[in-house]
């Protein structure tokens, strides 16, 4: 424990240096901005940050995208309550007690209750990320190749059951990212695989330009088709906006439904796949089950607030630790912190704390001092930060396709990049006009050549053995989860389709 | 009928592309020894997956219903709230802008080596504005030129990236600017 603390010192002054927290600063003003404006969502905000970390060292880079990722949690909550704009789908739950607070005529007070669940959240998952991951690494620096190979599976199973999209298109979307990532030469044998002979291919397909042209153009050309939003959205009434934080009274009078949502936010972060979308409508879920007020709940009441707020921002801590202890990112931004980590030659898993423990430290150490930024930017910056809403969706967009063009150039400073990239923006397009899910094929392509080498690690040490996932204890465990995870969608469906049924016999 | 073949078609035409490269896979040519599994081994068993899949959904085009399918659990959470997760931005599809943006992304990609990154880049930047109908003009004017200027600057002195400077005259006016921007 006390090595911790004394790690977490270290943390904290290497947080401290001038570039580092100068580029903190950065990270949490990006992610509030890229959460209110038209048209980004905060996946792709971190993916147009990762071209600016090129040339970063491992530290400060991962420090941007972590800053990003927890403001991004945030952000969005002024749009959702000010002007029933939810800037992700994070923020859809704020919408039914926060938008219903602010227009019984204490917006103020909506804004207080975010601040204080972003910030209560935060700090408390930020304490877990702490606690949780040494201990975890530890156990994890025991396991082999069967072990690895199981919890990639899991990874990607969960992906699959919690993501979006039906069962099939999230499997067909998985299937298509590993068959991308097999592309070029083989680590194993060297054998150059389904190159048709183009040099550009034999190199193998970045799993950058799948994330960047999917996530990021892909996005555009889906609003292009829908039309862009205008100015449409008045905010010359900003100046008047503030926030007022909940007195003492308030705060012990909701303890309950903040400790549970902390508490949901940081185990659905964990799970690989959920993300903060799933901990806020989950949060809000319980709420609803088990609040003292539920009956209340809809009409504008902290609560309603409290839950997904908290729970959105604390799964951030959550979803570092199986990427930071295993190398098994946990949503769609952490899956970019695992390509900037990659991308700087460092493998996240358990060897990184015995390797740059220093960076990990430096990173836990981030979350507390991004936590506490976030929120004084959010009372103190808020009328400035609301004003980008103003900005015209086609202006931000046209600005979001280049930035994705330069971070695709930039990796290997290669222009047949942008063909790949414009191929995989059409392919995005498409998947989300015929409702395929993204994030399983992004996931596939970077966690294909890792899973890959534990399935070849696995057979060839074991002697073409697949029971071997069935026969050592964790990988037994882990693999049953991942089987659990894939059942787990058509045993709800069924259920769901039962109880339409016997609704219908009911009517009739 | 018509309409199942077409809910199938876009699994049967995968089906195919599976099959196609689960045959590549088959002619590999590596050297190992002979209990060992080689690099096909691995895209066999994802094909095989992928192929059963589509089977699964050919079949279910012909022989299920259209009604009810499993879905992972964010799509069935946003399902439930989707007016909200909408908020105001309902609008109906346009395949014109989207055509013309994909229009003018290819021929960005096939002029920024010719004619220089800023001249591409400004003309791609208002090109793109204008196809998603902002009219504002004098707008499109500033932004275009001004955010061509600015990202030069941002990742030629900042982030050290060598942007293509173009051909012929394209190149001469990248480095003229560049020279008074101070990059060297």
């Amino acid at each position: 424990m006390l090595d911790t603390l004394a790690h977490l010192a270290g943390g904290f002054a290497e947080v401290l240096q001038p570039v580092n927290l100068m580029v903190l600063a950065l990270g949490l003003v990006l992610g509030l901005l890229v959460a209110v404006l038209p048209g980004l969502t905060l996946v792709m905000g971190v993916v147009l940050a990762l071209p600016f970390t090129y040339k970063m060292g491992l530290t400060p880079a991962i420090i941007l995208l972590t800053a990003m990722y927890v403001s991004g949690t945030y952000g969005g909550a002024f749009t959702a309550i000010l002007f029933r704009i939810p800037g992700e789908p994070i923020d859809v739950p704020l919408l039914w007690d926060g938008y219903a607070m602010a227009r019984r005529g204490a917006p103020a007070k909506a804004l207080g209750w975010t601040l204080f669940g972003a910030f209560g959240g935060g700090l408390v998952s930020a304490l877990v990320l702490v606690l949780l991951s040494e201990p975890v690494a530890r156990v994890a620096l025991t396991f082999s190749a069967p072990e690895f190979l199981a919890i990639l599976l899991f990874g990607m199973a969960s992906v699959v059951s919690l993501g979006g999209g039906s069962l099939s298109s999230a499997l067909i979307s998985l299937f298509l990212g590993l068959m991308i990532a097999t592309v070029g030469i083989d680590e194993t044998y060297g054998t150059e695989r389904f190159a048709f002979g183009i040099p550009m291919l034999a190199d193998g397909i970045e799993y950058l330009l799948v994330m960047v042209g999917a996530y990021g153009l892909g996005e555009v050309f889906t609003r292009l088709e829908q039309g862009f939003r205008g100015s449409s959205v008045d905010t010359r009434g900003s100046a008047r906006i503030h926030t007022e934080l909940p007195g003492l009274a308030e705060l012990l009078a909701t303890k309950v439904t903040f400790l549970r949502s902390c508490a949901i936010g940081i185990l659905v972060g964990i799970v690989p796949g959920a993300g903060a979308t799933i901990a806020s409508f989950v949060s809000y879920g319980a709420e609803a089950q088990y609040g003292k007020r539920r009956k209340e709940l809809g009409s504008g009441i902290p609560e309603g607030i409290l839950a997904p707020q908290t729970a959105a921002t604390a799964s951030v801590g959550g979803a570092l630790i199986p990427l930071l202890t295993m190398g098994i990112p946990g949503s769609g931004a952490t899956a970019i912190i695992l390509a900037a980590f990659l991308l700087k030659g460092v493998q996240p898993g358990p060897q990184v704390f015995v390797n740059s423990g220093e960076t990990v430290y430096a990173i836990f150490a981030s979350l507390f001092v991004a936590v506490g930024g976030m929120c004084l930017l959010g009372y103190f910056a808020i009328k400035l930060l609301v004003r980008v809403l103003a900005f015209p969706e086609a202006v931000v967009s046209a600005f979001v396709v280049m930035f994705c063009f330069v971070g695709a150039f930039a990796a290997r400073n290669n222009l047949t990049d942008l063909y790949v990239i414009t191929a995989f923006g059409v392919l995005g397009y498409l998947f989300e006009r015929f409702r395929f899910p993204i994030a399983p094929m992004v996931l596939g392509a970077i966690l294909g050549p890792l899973a890959e080498n534990a399935f070849m690690t696995t057979m060839i040490s074991h002697g073409n053995d697949w029971t071997v996932l069935f026969t050592r204890p964790v990988a037994c465990v882990v693999t049953l989860l991942s089987i659990a995870a894939l059942v787990f969608p058509l045993v709800r469906q069924s259920r769901e389709s039962r109880r339409a049924a016997a609704h219908r016999e009911g009517a009739a | 009928m018509l309409r199942r073949a077409g809910r199938a078609a876009p699994y049967a035409v995968l089906l195919g592309a599976a099959a196609y490269f689960y045959h590549l896979a088959g002619s590999l040519e590596f050297v190992a020894p002979a209990s060992r599994i080689g690099p096909d081994a691995w895209p066999k068993i994802i094909l095989g997956l992928l192929a059963a899949v589509c089977l699964y959904q050919i079949g279910r085009s012909f022989l299920g219903s259209s009604a009810s399918t499993a879905s992972g659990l964010l799509h069935s959470l946003m399902a439930r709230a989707a007016d909200d997760a909408n908020g105001v931005h309902t609008a109906d599809r346009s395949p014109g802008l989207l055509l013309g943006g994909i229009a003018v992304t290819i021929a960005y990609v096939l002029l920024v080596d010719v004619i220089g990154f800023f001249v591409a880049t400004a003309l791609y930047l208002a090109a793109f504005m204008r196809v998603g109908r902002y009219r504002r003009y004098g707008v499109i004017a500033v932004a275009s030129v001004a955010g061509s200027l600015a990202l030069v600057v941002v990742f030629m002195r900042i982030v050290y990236i060598s942007l293509p400077p173009g051909v012929g005259p394209f190149r001469s006016l990248s480095f003229g600017l560049l020279a008074l921007l101070g990059v060297k």
